[in-house]
Protein backbone atom coordinates (compact mmCIF):
# COMPACT_ATOMS: atom_id res chain seq x y z
CA UNK A 1 0.00 0.00 0.00
CA UNK A 2 2.58 2.17 1.11
CA UNK A 3 4.47 1.75 -2.43
CA UNK A 4 1.11 2.25 -4.19
CA UNK A 5 1.19 5.65 -2.52
CA UNK A 6 4.25 5.87 -3.43
CA UNK A 7 3.91 5.41 -7.05
CA UNK A 8 0.73 7.72 -6.65
CA UNK A 9 2.77 10.34 -5.88
CA UNK A 10 5.61 9.52 -8.78
CA UNK A 11 2.60 9.37 -10.76
CA UNK A 12 1.55 13.48 -10.66
CA UNK A 13 5.43 13.89 -10.32
CA UNK A 14 6.19 15.20 -7.33
CA UNK A 15 9.59 16.49 -6.01
CA UNK A 16 8.94 14.87 -1.82
CA UNK A 17 8.57 11.26 -3.96
CA UNK A 18 11.89 11.60 -5.64
CA UNK A 19 13.62 12.28 -2.62
CA UNK A 20 12.09 9.38 -0.61
CA UNK A 21 13.30 6.79 -3.16
CA UNK A 22 16.52 8.48 -3.19
CA UNK A 23 16.62 8.41 0.74
CA UNK A 24 15.63 5.19 0.47
CA UNK A 25 17.44 3.37 -2.71
CA UNK A 26 20.65 5.07 -3.71
CA UNK A 27 22.63 3.45 -0.82
CA UNK A 28 21.91 0.24 -3.26
CA UNK A 29 22.69 1.50 -6.44
CA UNK A 30 25.48 3.47 -6.07
CA UNK A 31 26.71 0.55 -3.96
CA UNK A 32 26.29 -1.43 -7.12
CA UNK A 33 27.77 0.66 -9.24
CA UNK A 34 31.04 1.61 -7.26
CA UNK A 35 31.71 -2.21 -7.13
CA UNK A 36 31.29 -2.64 -10.96
CA UNK A 37 33.78 0.06 -11.71
CA UNK A 38 31.72 2.95 -11.42
CA UNK A 39 31.58 6.19 -9.71
CA UNK A 40 29.60 8.01 -7.44
CA UNK A 41 28.89 10.64 -9.74
CA UNK A 42 27.91 7.97 -12.37
CA UNK A 43 25.75 5.87 -9.50
CA UNK A 44 23.75 9.50 -9.73
CA UNK A 45 23.22 9.15 -13.18
CA UNK A 46 22.08 6.20 -13.65
CA UNK A 47 19.73 6.77 -10.92
CA UNK A 48 18.19 9.54 -12.44
CA UNK A 49 17.64 8.24 -15.54
CA UNK A 50 15.45 5.02 -13.41
CA UNK A 51 13.89 7.69 -11.58
CA UNK A 52 12.47 9.20 -15.61
CA UNK A 53 12.02 5.40 -16.29
CA UNK A 54 9.45 5.24 -13.39
CA UNK A 55 8.17 8.20 -13.79
CA UNK A 56 7.18 7.34 -17.45
CA UNK A 57 5.84 4.01 -16.51
CA UNK A 58 3.84 5.22 -13.83
CA UNK A 59 1.99 7.49 -15.90
CA UNK A 60 1.66 4.63 -18.49
CA UNK A 61 -1.69 3.50 -16.64
CA UNK A 62 -0.84 0.12 -17.05
CA UNK A 63 2.29 -0.34 -15.17
CA UNK A 64 2.24 -2.87 -12.36
CA UNK A 65 5.39 -3.81 -10.02
CA UNK A 66 5.93 -7.69 -10.04
CA UNK A 67 7.84 -7.73 -7.19
CA UNK A 68 8.94 -4.70 -4.69
CA UNK A 69 9.91 -1.06 -6.19
CA UNK A 70 13.80 -2.07 -4.54
CA UNK A 71 13.90 -4.68 -6.94
CA UNK A 72 12.17 -3.21 -9.72
CA UNK A 73 14.83 -0.13 -9.49
CA UNK A 74 17.74 -2.55 -8.99
CA UNK A 75 17.28 -4.14 -11.75
CA UNK A 76 16.50 -0.96 -13.99
CA UNK A 77 19.47 0.75 -12.92
CA UNK A 78 21.83 -2.44 -13.66
CA UNK A 79 20.22 -2.81 -16.90
CA UNK A 80 21.36 0.65 -17.89
CA UNK A 81 24.82 0.09 -16.11
CA UNK A 82 25.23 -2.44 -17.96
CA UNK A 83 24.73 -1.32 -21.38
CA UNK A 84 27.22 2.07 -20.07
CA UNK A 85 29.65 -0.83 -18.93
CA UNK A 86 29.56 -2.58 -22.22
CA UNK A 87 29.99 0.74 -24.55
CA UNK A 88 32.85 1.59 -22.12
CA UNK A 89 34.77 -2.07 -21.97
CA UNK A 90 34.89 -5.18 -24.17
CA UNK A 91 35.18 -7.58 -20.57
CA UNK A 92 34.00 -7.39 -17.62
CA UNK A 93 32.53 -9.80 -15.05
CA UNK A 94 29.19 -8.09 -13.52
CA UNK A 95 28.66 -8.81 -9.91
CA UNK A 96 25.43 -8.65 -7.98
CA UNK A 97 24.13 -7.94 -4.99
CA UNK A 98 20.26 -8.38 -5.39
CA UNK A 99 17.65 -11.29 -6.38
CA UNK A 100 15.70 -9.28 -9.53
CA UNK A 101 13.46 -9.93 -12.20
CA UNK A 102 14.08 -8.90 -15.23
CA UNK A 103 12.97 -5.67 -16.66
CA UNK A 104 12.62 -4.86 -20.75
CA UNK A 105 13.55 -1.62 -21.72
CA UNK A 106 12.10 -0.78 -25.21
CA UNK A 107 14.59 0.63 -28.01
CA UNK A 108 13.98 3.67 -29.17
CA UNK A 109 13.70 3.67 -32.59
CA UNK A 110 14.64 6.67 -35.63
CA UNK A 111 16.94 8.51 -33.26
CA UNK A 112 18.14 10.67 -35.48
CA UNK A 113 14.93 12.07 -36.49
CA UNK A 114 13.98 12.46 -32.43
CA UNK A 115 16.81 14.31 -31.87
CA UNK A 116 16.43 16.47 -34.99
CA UNK A 117 13.18 17.34 -33.49
CA UNK A 118 14.32 17.72 -30.18
CA UNK A 119 16.88 20.37 -31.31
CA UNK A 120 14.28 22.39 -33.53
CA UNK A 121 12.30 22.33 -30.30
CA UNK A 122 14.82 24.03 -28.94
CA UNK A 123 14.62 26.97 -31.37
CA UNK A 124 10.86 27.38 -30.31
CA UNK A 125 9.88 30.61 -28.26
CA UNK A 126 9.91 29.25 -24.29
CA UNK A 127 6.30 29.47 -24.33
CA UNK A 128 5.61 27.08 -27.48
CA UNK A 129 8.11 24.56 -25.88
CA UNK A 130 6.51 24.47 -22.49
CA UNK A 131 3.03 23.88 -23.68
CA UNK A 132 4.06 20.75 -26.05
CA UNK A 133 5.78 19.79 -23.62
CA UNK A 134 3.02 20.03 -20.53
CA UNK A 135 1.00 18.63 -23.15
CA UNK A 136 2.70 15.72 -24.97
CA UNK A 137 5.57 14.43 -22.29
CA UNK A 138 4.12 15.73 -18.73
CA UNK A 139 0.29 14.38 -20.07
CA UNK A 140 -1.30 16.97 -18.86
CA UNK A 141 -4.86 18.29 -19.78
CA UNK A 142 -5.53 21.63 -21.68
CA UNK A 143 -7.17 23.21 -18.38
CA UNK A 144 -4.00 22.33 -16.43
CA UNK A 145 -1.99 23.94 -19.30
CA UNK A 146 -4.04 27.18 -19.59
CA UNK A 147 -3.64 27.66 -15.98
CA UNK A 148 0.27 26.69 -15.77
CA UNK A 149 0.76 29.11 -18.50
CA UNK A 150 -1.69 31.86 -18.29
CA UNK A 151 -3.58 31.10 -20.99
CA UNK A 152 -7.55 32.53 -20.36
CA UNK A 153 -8.70 29.15 -20.73
CA UNK A 154 -8.09 25.90 -22.37
CA UNK A 155 -9.42 26.82 -25.54
CA UNK A 156 -6.99 29.41 -26.57
CA UNK A 157 -4.03 27.15 -24.96
CA UNK A 158 -5.66 24.16 -27.56
CA UNK A 159 -5.13 27.15 -30.94
CA UNK A 160 -1.75 28.03 -29.06
CA UNK A 161 -1.15 24.31 -29.02
CA UNK A 162 -2.13 24.10 -33.10
CA UNK A 163 0.37 27.07 -34.37
CA UNK A 164 3.11 25.28 -31.90
CA UNK A 165 2.87 21.95 -33.81
CA UNK A 166 2.91 23.97 -37.26
CA UNK A 167 5.82 25.84 -35.96
CA UNK A 168 7.65 23.24 -35.33
CA UNK A 169 7.06 21.40 -38.54
CA UNK A 170 8.40 24.51 -40.38
CA UNK A 171 11.18 24.61 -38.47
CA UNK A 172 11.50 20.81 -39.32
CA UNK A 173 10.61 20.92 -42.81
CA UNK A 174 13.72 23.81 -43.18
CA UNK A 175 15.97 21.72 -41.54
CA UNK A 176 15.45 18.44 -43.83
CA UNK A 177 15.62 20.32 -47.31
CA UNK A 178 19.25 22.50 -46.06
CA UNK A 179 20.56 18.27 -45.08
CA UNK B 1 -2.81 21.05 -44.54
CA UNK B 2 -4.37 19.31 -41.29
CA UNK B 3 -7.00 21.65 -39.36
CA UNK B 4 -7.44 21.94 -35.81
CA UNK B 5 -10.29 19.97 -35.11
CA UNK B 6 -8.26 16.68 -36.91
CA UNK B 7 -5.16 17.37 -35.01
CA UNK B 8 -7.46 17.31 -31.85
CA UNK B 9 -8.84 13.66 -33.48
CA UNK B 10 -5.05 12.95 -33.95
CA UNK B 11 -3.99 13.92 -29.92
CA UNK B 12 -7.38 11.80 -28.59
CA UNK B 13 -5.58 8.70 -30.89
CA UNK B 14 -1.90 8.84 -29.71
CA UNK B 15 -3.11 8.94 -26.37
CA UNK B 16 -5.66 6.54 -26.50
CA UNK B 17 -8.50 7.97 -25.30
CA UNK B 18 -10.75 7.19 -28.67
CA UNK B 19 -13.47 4.64 -27.95
CA UNK B 20 -13.33 1.42 -30.34
CA UNK B 21 -15.95 2.75 -32.84
CA UNK B 22 -14.01 6.14 -33.26
CA UNK B 23 -11.00 4.54 -33.05
CA UNK B 24 -12.23 2.20 -36.17
CA UNK B 25 -13.37 4.89 -38.14
CA UNK B 26 -10.02 7.16 -37.90
CA UNK B 27 -8.15 4.00 -39.05
CA UNK B 28 -10.57 3.67 -41.83
CA UNK B 29 -10.31 7.05 -42.86
CA UNK B 30 -6.61 7.07 -42.16
CA UNK B 31 -6.12 4.30 -44.52
CA UNK B 32 -7.34 6.10 -47.64
CA UNK B 33 -6.39 9.78 -46.07
CA UNK B 34 -2.64 10.05 -47.41
CA UNK B 35 -2.17 13.60 -45.95
CA UNK B 36 -3.44 11.77 -42.58
CA UNK B 37 -1.36 9.20 -42.44
CA UNK B 38 1.77 11.05 -42.99
CA UNK B 39 0.65 13.50 -40.66
CA UNK B 40 0.00 10.98 -38.21
CA UNK B 41 3.80 9.66 -38.78
CA UNK B 42 5.59 13.03 -38.29
CA UNK B 43 3.39 13.57 -35.22
CA UNK B 44 4.71 10.15 -33.82
CA UNK B 45 8.35 11.06 -34.92
CA UNK B 46 7.40 14.94 -33.31
CA UNK B 47 6.57 12.69 -29.73
CA UNK B 48 9.27 10.86 -30.12
CA UNK B 49 11.38 13.69 -29.65
CA UNK B 50 9.32 15.34 -27.15
CA UNK B 51 10.49 12.57 -25.25
CA UNK B 52 14.08 12.57 -25.67
CA UNK B 53 13.58 16.70 -24.57
CA UNK B 54 10.95 15.82 -21.49
CA UNK B 55 13.56 12.75 -20.07
CA UNK B 56 15.94 15.67 -19.79
CA UNK B 57 13.68 17.85 -18.39
CA UNK B 58 12.33 15.47 -15.82
CA UNK B 59 16.15 14.28 -15.27
CA UNK B 60 17.11 17.67 -14.23
CA UNK B 61 14.02 18.19 -11.81
CA UNK B 62 14.69 14.83 -10.14
CA UNK B 63 18.39 15.90 -10.27
CA UNK B 64 17.21 19.52 -8.32
CA UNK B 65 14.75 17.65 -6.11
CA UNK B 66 17.38 15.63 -4.58
CA UNK B 67 20.47 17.79 -4.69
CA UNK B 68 19.39 18.74 -1.22
CA UNK B 69 19.48 15.93 0.16
CA UNK B 70 22.90 15.35 2.45
CA UNK B 71 24.88 11.87 1.36
CA UNK B 72 24.34 10.86 5.55
CA UNK B 73 20.31 10.51 5.39
CA UNK B 74 20.95 7.93 2.54
CA UNK B 75 19.87 4.87 4.08
CA UNK B 76 22.78 2.37 4.72
CA UNK B 77 22.58 -0.19 2.67
CA UNK B 78 24.01 -3.76 3.04
CA UNK B 79 23.77 -6.57 0.25
CA UNK B 80 20.91 -9.29 0.19
CA UNK B 81 23.48 -11.07 -2.15
CA UNK B 82 26.89 -10.99 -1.24
CA UNK B 83 28.96 -10.57 -4.38
CA UNK B 84 26.66 -12.76 -7.01
CA UNK B 85 29.11 -13.17 -9.51
CA UNK B 86 29.18 -16.40 -11.03
CA UNK B 87 31.89 -18.23 -8.29
CA UNK B 88 30.57 -15.83 -5.57
CA UNK B 89 26.79 -17.29 -5.98
CA UNK B 90 27.97 -20.70 -6.77
CA UNK B 91 30.75 -21.47 -4.53
CA UNK B 92 29.19 -23.94 -2.06
CA UNK B 93 28.14 -26.02 -5.23
CA UNK B 94 31.04 -25.77 -6.55
CA UNK B 95 33.22 -26.40 -3.76
CA UNK B 96 30.90 -29.27 -2.62
CA UNK B 97 31.28 -30.87 -6.73
CA UNK B 98 34.71 -30.64 -5.63
CA UNK B 99 35.16 -32.40 -2.87
CA UNK B 100 32.73 -35.34 -4.53
CA UNK B 101 34.71 -35.71 -7.38
CA UNK B 102 37.67 -35.88 -5.05
CA UNK B 103 35.94 -38.48 -2.55
CA UNK B 104 35.10 -40.46 -5.83
CA UNK B 105 38.37 -39.79 -7.20
CA UNK B 106 40.31 -41.21 -4.11
CA UNK B 107 37.79 -44.31 -3.85
CA UNK B 108 38.61 -45.28 -7.26
CA UNK B 109 42.46 -45.06 -6.77
CA UNK B 110 41.46 -47.07 -3.64
CA UNK B 111 39.72 -49.83 -5.16
CA UNK B 112 42.17 -50.09 -7.95
CA UNK B 113 45.05 -50.30 -6.07
CA UNK B 114 43.97 -52.73 -3.21
CA UNK B 115 41.39 -54.38 -4.62
CA UNK B 116 41.12 -56.74 -7.64
CA UNK B 117 37.86 -55.96 -9.94
CA UNK B 118 36.51 -58.95 -11.26
CA UNK B 119 39.24 -60.64 -13.92
CA UNK B 120 37.09 -59.84 -17.20
CA UNK B 121 37.53 -56.23 -18.46
CA UNK B 122 40.27 -54.34 -16.42
CA UNK B 123 40.44 -50.94 -18.40
CA UNK B 124 38.81 -53.27 -21.09
CA UNK B 125 42.44 -54.26 -21.75
CA UNK B 126 41.98 -57.77 -21.94
CA UNK B 127 39.67 -60.54 -20.67
CA UNK B 128 40.26 -63.73 -19.51
CA UNK B 129 39.15 -66.81 -20.92
CA UNK B 130 39.40 -70.01 -18.74
CA UNK B 131 40.51 -72.44 -20.70
CA UNK B 132 38.18 -75.61 -21.95
CA UNK B 133 39.59 -77.87 -19.45
CA UNK B 134 37.95 -76.76 -16.51
CA UNK B 135 39.40 -79.84 -14.52
CA UNK B 136 42.86 -77.97 -14.50
CA UNK B 137 40.61 -74.94 -12.27
CA UNK B 138 40.48 -76.58 -8.99
CA UNK B 139 43.97 -76.64 -7.91
CA UNK B 140 44.35 -73.08 -7.20
CA UNK B 141 42.62 -70.11 -7.52
CA UNK B 142 43.41 -66.24 -7.74
CA UNK B 143 43.04 -64.49 -4.75
CA UNK B 144 42.89 -60.42 -5.37
CA UNK B 145 46.13 -59.45 -3.73
CA UNK B 146 48.41 -56.31 -3.79
CA UNK B 147 52.16 -56.78 -4.39
CA UNK B 148 54.75 -54.79 -2.55
CA UNK B 149 54.90 -52.34 -5.71
CA UNK B 150 51.73 -52.08 -4.70
CA UNK B 151 50.36 -52.66 -8.81
CA UNK B 152 47.28 -54.80 -9.27
CA UNK B 153 48.61 -58.38 -9.18
CA UNK B 154 46.62 -62.06 -8.42
CA UNK B 155 48.75 -64.21 -5.92
CA UNK B 156 49.69 -67.80 -5.31
CA UNK B 157 51.64 -70.00 -2.53
CA UNK B 158 54.23 -72.71 -3.49
CA UNK B 159 53.11 -75.62 -1.31
CA UNK B 160 55.47 -78.62 -1.41
CA UNK B 161 58.67 -78.22 -3.32
CA UNK B 162 59.06 -81.97 -3.20
CA UNK B 163 55.77 -83.04 -4.94
CA UNK B 164 56.85 -80.07 -7.81
CA UNK B 165 59.40 -77.01 -7.64
CA UNK B 166 56.78 -75.80 -10.63
CA UNK B 167 53.85 -74.27 -11.12
CA UNK B 168 52.58 -73.29 -15.23
CA UNK B 169 49.92 -70.88 -15.82
CA UNK B 170 49.53 -72.23 -19.03
CA UNK B 171 46.00 -73.13 -18.73
CA UNK B 172 44.47 -69.45 -18.50
CA UNK B 173 43.80 -67.72 -21.63
CA UNK B 174 44.76 -64.34 -21.37
CA UNK B 175 43.55 -61.69 -24.08
CA UNK B 176 45.31 -58.97 -24.26
CA UNK B 177 44.81 -55.53 -26.29
CA UNK B 178 46.39 -52.62 -26.70
CA UNK B 179 49.39 -53.78 -24.59
CA UNK B 180 52.35 -51.27 -25.12
CA UNK B 181 54.33 -52.40 -22.58
CA UNK B 182 53.91 -55.73 -20.74
CA UNK B 183 56.48 -55.49 -17.96
CA UNK B 184 55.59 -58.47 -15.80
CA UNK B 185 56.40 -58.91 -12.16
CA UNK B 186 56.99 -61.42 -10.71
CA UNK B 187 57.65 -61.04 -6.61
CA UNK B 188 58.26 -62.84 -3.58
CA UNK B 189 56.88 -62.28 -0.59
CA UNK B 190 60.19 -63.29 1.58
CA UNK B 191 63.06 -60.81 -0.44
CA UNK B 192 66.09 -62.89 -0.62
CA UNK B 193 64.26 -66.14 0.22
CA UNK B 194 63.66 -67.46 -3.66
CA UNK B 195 64.14 -65.93 -6.88
CA UNK B 196 61.52 -67.43 -8.95
CA UNK B 197 62.38 -68.46 -12.35
CA UNK B 198 60.41 -67.83 -15.68
CA UNK B 199 61.09 -70.73 -18.33
CA UNK B 200 59.20 -68.50 -21.05
CA UNK B 201 55.74 -69.67 -22.48
CA UNK B 202 53.80 -69.71 -25.65
CA UNK B 203 50.85 -68.55 -26.81
CA UNK B 204 48.56 -67.58 -29.82
CA UNK B 205 47.81 -64.99 -31.60
CA UNK B 206 44.20 -63.85 -32.54
CA UNK B 207 41.66 -65.93 -34.28
CA UNK B 208 44.60 -67.71 -36.44
CA UNK B 209 45.51 -69.34 -33.39
CA UNK B 210 49.19 -69.23 -34.79
CA UNK B 211 51.35 -70.29 -31.86
CA UNK B 212 53.83 -68.14 -30.78
CA UNK B 213 56.95 -68.15 -28.54
CA UNK B 214 56.80 -66.05 -25.71
CA UNK B 215 59.81 -65.44 -24.46
CA UNK B 216 61.19 -63.44 -21.06
CA UNK B 217 63.87 -61.54 -20.17
CA UNK B 218 64.45 -60.70 -16.74
CA UNK B 219 65.00 -56.67 -15.97
CA UNK B 220 65.69 -56.77 -12.46
CA UNK B 221 67.13 -59.63 -10.47
CA UNK B 222 66.11 -58.33 -6.78
CA UNK B 223 62.19 -58.41 -5.21
CA UNK B 224 60.21 -57.37 -6.93
CA UNK B 225 61.80 -59.64 -9.61
CA UNK B 226 61.07 -58.27 -12.87
CA UNK B 227 60.76 -60.27 -16.20
CA UNK B 228 59.78 -58.65 -19.76
CA UNK B 229 57.75 -60.46 -22.26
CA UNK B 230 59.78 -59.57 -25.23
CA UNK B 231 57.84 -61.33 -27.67
CA UNK B 232 56.86 -58.27 -30.21
CA UNK B 233 53.93 -60.12 -30.96
CA UNK B 234 52.54 -58.91 -27.54
CA UNK B 235 52.26 -55.83 -28.65
CA UNK B 236 49.97 -55.81 -31.02
CA UNK B 237 46.30 -55.32 -30.23
CA UNK B 238 43.30 -58.00 -29.79
CA UNK B 239 46.38 -60.55 -29.18
CA UNK B 240 45.20 -63.61 -27.10
CA UNK B 241 48.09 -66.00 -25.45
CA UNK B 242 48.17 -68.55 -23.13
CA UNK B 243 51.11 -67.89 -20.56
CA UNK B 244 53.02 -70.91 -19.53
CA UNK B 245 55.33 -69.82 -16.35
CA UNK B 246 57.41 -71.59 -14.20
CA UNK B 247 57.99 -70.81 -10.64
CA UNK B 248 60.21 -72.27 -7.60
CA UNK B 249 60.11 -71.67 -4.17
CA UNK B 250 58.24 -73.55 -1.24
CA UNK B 251 55.68 -71.68 1.06
CA UNK B 252 56.72 -68.27 -1.19
CA UNK B 253 54.04 -66.55 -2.30
CA UNK B 254 54.16 -65.31 -5.72
CA UNK B 255 52.62 -61.58 -7.26
CA UNK B 256 52.39 -61.67 -10.71
CA UNK B 257 50.99 -57.84 -12.19
CA UNK B 258 52.29 -55.57 -14.35
CA UNK B 259 53.49 -52.22 -14.32
CA UNK B 260 51.77 -50.30 -16.82
CA UNK B 261 48.24 -52.08 -15.48
CA UNK B 262 47.04 -52.96 -18.86
CA UNK B 263 48.08 -56.06 -18.97
CA UNK B 264 46.39 -58.12 -16.02
CA UNK B 265 46.64 -61.86 -15.73
CA UNK B 266 44.99 -64.14 -13.82
CA UNK B 267 46.77 -67.53 -12.97
CA UNK B 268 45.06 -71.05 -12.58
CA UNK B 269 46.99 -73.89 -10.80
CA UNK B 270 47.07 -77.41 -12.69
CA UNK B 271 45.51 -79.91 -11.00
CA UNK B 272 48.29 -81.89 -9.76
CA UNK B 273 50.72 -79.42 -8.81
CA UNK B 274 51.02 -78.09 -5.60
CA UNK B 275 49.48 -75.16 -4.86
CA UNK B 276 47.76 -73.80 -2.07
CA UNK B 277 45.41 -70.71 -2.96
CA UNK B 278 46.41 -67.72 -0.51
CA UNK B 279 45.45 -64.29 -0.20
CA UNK B 280 48.76 -62.63 1.08
CA UNK B 281 49.01 -59.98 3.69
CA UNK B 282 48.42 -56.53 2.64
CA UNK B 283 51.92 -54.43 2.99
Amino acid sequence: MAEENLLASIRAGKSESFRKIYVEYFGMVRYMIINNSGTEEEAKDIFQEAMVVLYEKANEGNFELSSSLKTWIYAVCRNKWLKQLEKKKKNYRFTDFEEFDAVEEKEEENISVHETLRANLNRLGVGCRKLLLLFYYFKKSMEEIAVDLNYTNADNAKAQKYKCIQKLKALYATTVQND
Amino acid sequence: MIDEAIYEQLDRYFHSAMNEQEKSAFESKMKTDKELREELDWLNNMLGGMKSRGRSVMKQMIANAISGIPSGEVAKYRPSVNGKSFLKKYWVAITVAVVAVSVAIAVYAYMTRHVNPPHEGEDNAMDVVPVKDSSLDSCMDVMSARPSEGANADSFTMKDETDSNQARTEDVIVKMSHVTKPVVYYGVDSPGKTQPTITGGYGWQGEQQQQVAMKTTMIQGQPPYTYELTDKLILKSNYTTTAGFVFTGKGDTFYMTDNSKQLFMLLKGRGELPLTPMKPSMK
